[in-house]
């Protein structure tokens, strides 16, 4: 198959609620009416209702809980509000998936990523943060398109993963002519997300190829390898574990050495902790 | 303030590394520690927070 066959079907794949662009094109313009953001969040009770969720979590450290949407996104400002909206929304599109993915896992995976991409963008001090937040949210839709079009050529391609261990993305490639990194930027571009994200999501697997932004590149590729790390995402059973940091883009790491990280096993202590947290965020967000 | 060593659990007993010691470990070793969470940040006989002691080697004190 070719990329655009693969993608043929992606105007029936669910799509980010109309409500999210909206927040999203708002708060990116710089138009931070707190009352105005929060009519338009409440005109989608469901999103509401897990952006409350979200901002009442451990995660955003809230001592007391928001009792209403326009309290919890005046305490968590623009930039945080965005970031949630977003997160929430494209955990709506896609409520399951086929076996062996598993939703709670994939968006455990998805927004631990985004979080140490915002992360160690800051610590690189590349400026762009949110950016990064965003690469590292969506870096996996393309194995989740593939399952939930391509159901049965997926499984038949993780069947022989499992079976054989080794690389997903190749075992997709094989089965369908192109991997989960350019569907999933494909699949972008057809949502009209930012350059800067969908060349990430295309290159994170081989950042120094990347035409212009190779470094946000980069830090998805970190952040999910550190992820990954921590027992995140699938993993054959009874394959010899990968250390998955050995892949991480070595340039980037002696950058962070440079900005007092001598190694990425540091990251990894650190994000062991907060693990827990998102496994709660992420079972908080699809309770109900 | 700084951190003494780190304390690696290791064949049932513990040993105790500077920061330097333990980055002379190979990679996969670290790692395999940290999945298992047998690593522990001691000053004196005290454990150390894992993100203070990560402070204060970011800063060059350990």
């Amino acid at each position: 198959m070719t990329l655009e066959e693969v993608l043929a079907g992606a105007d029936s794949f669910p799509t980010l609620p109309e409500v999210a662009e909206r927040v999203a094109h708002k708060l990116k313009k710089g138009d931070w009416e707190v009352g105005a953001v929060a009519r338009l969040i409440e005109l989608d009770p469901s999103l509401s209702a897990r952006i409350l969720r979200m901002a009442n979590s451990l995660l955003l450290g809230m001592a007391t809980p928001s009792r209403s949407v326009r309290e919890a996104i005046m305490r968590l400002g623009a930039q945080v509000t965005r970031d949630t909206v977003m997160t929430v929304s494209l955990m709506s599109v896609l409520p399951t998936l086929p076996r062996p993915l598993d939703v709670r896992s994939f968006w455990t995976l998805g927004l631990s990523s985004a979080l140490m991409s915002r992360r160690v963008a800051g610590d690189l001090k590349l400026g762009d943060s949110e950016m990064a937040y965003l690469a590292g949210l969506v870096h996996c839709m393309g194995e989740a398109y593939l399952a939930v079009q391509h159901t049965r050529g997926f499984q038949r391609a993780a069947k022989r993963w499992q079976a054989e261990g080794g690389d997903l993305s190749n075992q997709l490639r094989e089965e369908f002519g192109c991997g989960p990194r350019e569907v999933c930027a494909g699949l972008l571009e057809r949502w009209r997300f930012p350059e800067p994200v969908v060349e990430a999501v295309r290159w994170y697997g081989d950042p120094r190829s990347a035409p212009n932004h190779g470094d946000l590149a980069g830090v998805v590729s970190i952040a999910d390898r550190l992820c990954r790390d921590l027992g995140m995402g699938l993993a054959p059973a009874g394959t010899p574990e990968e250390v998955w940091i050995e892949q991480a883009p070595a340039h980037l790491v002696e950058r962070l050495a440079e900005h007092g990280y001598p190694d990425l096993t540091f990251y990894l202590l650190e994000l062991q902790d907060q693990l827990v947290d998102i496994e709660t965020v992420a079972r908080q967000i699809f309770a109900g | 303030m700084s951190v003494d060593h780190i304390a690696v659990q290791h064949d049932g007993g513990e040993k105790c590394l500077t920061v330097s010691e333990w980055r002379a470990l190979g990679l996969s070793e670290r790692v395999l520690c940290i999945r298992e969470r047998r690593v522990r940040f001691l000053r004196g006989e005290a454990e150390v927070p894992v993100k203070q002691a990560l402070a204060w080697i970011k800063q060059g004190k350990e």
